[in-house]
């Protein structure tokens, strides 16, 4: 599982529960909270991006995440180790 | 010898003041609409300064059960997170003022919202044990934010206690105590380190929430052991709901995982299994254990096409964690139980009180604890206690000397 594979997973979660977004707007470098994204958004597309990747993030790693890229490098970590 | 057990009765207790959250976001600059849509919270309730944990688990229980039925209750389960002391427990003090018989076992269970679900799950174990002697156990739930103001989750804050009488006459749920799953997995979200304090990360939780559904489903799955048509086998679902928005965010979630719905496919089926589930949740708050309760009563006094023997899911999580997935049916009695509890009613009836007045009582409540010597604001929100509680035989807390608690009948 590459990056562009989890980022695109994660945009498509984005693009369902985040409402009122365009796709051409998203960028990776901006949080999901410059789109308009609440709390409980941002958790429901992490916990929907982790199941429909199938791996796991420990939610202490989480907190710390700043943007969309961020949430691409923990779960693309997160693959790698559970490919290990 | 197998015999049916469960609940028979339920009585939910919100407090008798409110809080318009719409009038909270005006006093701090929030905008209210975005907090209905999101978080579905439209009133809190509020304890009055005469009241605290003690008062609202005997207020809830009081009337619950006649003499001769109050004679039958042999383990009495209290679970809180709002513990009034370290060492004795509420159930001591409820033991008393209900009159319970000295030979009724009582103690304070605690595992945040979880805690009224285990106490439930060991009412019911232990009644299973009693090979179909005629006898009860009382399970009651009161639990209070501590001191929110201008906290981030001060508008999901809220108070609330509920008894539930567990017997071998399951009137309001029958309990399929061979359909459950656990999600236990330690994680530091809310917390209370000390008496006065609360703290924790709202995303944390969140996210501890969303793992523990999954994982409590998935043990769920793999523990009854056969193909589950979770859109066909439940008649309704119910969720623990710290707000009522939780409820929608929980659904999509397990919606997807279950029945491999779409986020709008999910919705719609959460307007049609879950929302009539959340219209108390919305007016009362944060409700602690007291929430898989709250969306039983919504449920049964908001839908017209649920019956007696109507299979519902449950899932209840606490913070810290622990988790469980379960299954119910509704008692042959289930709406008059939900209907004699005139939640609706009572939650009308409460006091609307403004921000200003919510503030100097909930900064006074926060100072009291663990004082020695506290004389509750008898004459706080107009009067309300002459009003409201003078004569009604209502207990509260009369008073707080040396450390003693000291509660009288109003």
């Amino acid at each position: 599982m590459d990056r562009a594979e989890i980022l695109s997973v994660i945009k498509r979660n984005i693009l369902e529960i985040v409402e009122d977004i365009d796709e051409s707007d998203l960028d990776p470098q901006k949080s999901m909270k410059d789109y308009g994204a609440t709390s409980l958004d941002i958790v429901e597309v992490v916990s929907s991006s982790m199941r429909e990747l199938r791996v796991k993030v420990p939610r202490s790693e989480l907190n710390s995440i700043e943007n969309i890229d961020g949430l691409v490098d923990a779960l693309h970590a997160a693959a790698l180790q559970k490919a290990l | 010898m197998s015999h049916q057990t469960g609940i028979e009765k339920v009585r939910v207790f919100p407090g008798t003041l409110s809080l318009k959250i719409e009038d909270l976001c005006r006093a701090r600059g929030n905008d209210f609409a975005s907090v209905q849509r999101d978080l579905m919270t439209d009133e809190r309730s509020l304890l009055a300064p005469w009241e605290d944990t003690v008062t609202m688990a005997v207020n809830a229980t009081d009337g619950l059960l006649n003499e001769d039925e109050l004679r039958t209750v042999e383990l009495l389960i209290v679970a809180t997170e709002t513990a009034v002391d370290q060492e004795k427990p509420i159930s001591s003090w409820v033991h008393r003022w209900l009159g319970l018989p000295s030979s009724c076992r009582n103690f304070e269970i605690k595992h945040a919202c979880y805690g009224t679900t285990a106490a439930l799950r060991m009412a019911t174990a232990w009644l299973q044990g009693q090979r179909g002697r005629d006898c009860r156990a009382l399970v009651v739930t009161a639990d209070e934010n501590l001191l929110p103001l201008n906290k981030p989750w001060e508008p999901i804050t809220g108070a609330c206690a509920s008894a539930i009488v567990v017997s071998n006459r399951p009137n309001f749920l029958v309990m399929n105590e061979d359909e459950w799953g656990v999600f236990a997995s330690e994680v530091t979200d809310v917390i209370r380190p000390s008496m006065r304090i609360e703290t924790g990360n709202s995303e944390t939780s969140l996210i501890s929430y969303m793992d523990a559904l999954e994982g409590a489903y998935e043990d769920f799955i793999r523990r009854v052991g056969r193909p589950v048509d979770f859109g066909a086998e439940f008649a309704k679902h119910i969720y623990h709901l710290p707000f009522a928005g939780m409820g929608l965010r929980a659904h999509c979630i397990l919606a997807s995982i279950a029945m491999g719905l779409g986020r709008k496919e999910a919705k719609e089926h959460f307007a049609e299994k879950v929302a009539p589930s959340l219209h108390y949740s919305r007016r009362i708050g944060s409700s602690f254990g007291s929430s898989i309760f709250l969306a039983l009563f919504s449920l049964l006094d908001h839908c017209n096409d649920i019956a007696t023997g109507d299979k519902l899911s449950i899932f209840s999580y606490g913070s810290g964690s622990c988790a469980e997935f379960y299954t119910a049916a509704l008692g042959p009695h289930a709406v008059e139980v939900a209907s004699h509890g005139r939640l609706g009613e009572t939650l009308d009836e409460r006091h609307v009180v403004t921000v200003e007045d919510y503030e100097k009582s909930e900064a006074a409540r926060n100072t009291a604890i663990g004082e020695p010597k506290y004389t509750p604001d008898f004459e706080a929100f107009d009067g309300w206690f002459q009003k409201r509680y003078v004569g009604t035989g209502a207990m509260i807390l009369d008073r707080v000397e040396d450390h003693r608690r000291q509660y009288r009948r109003a």
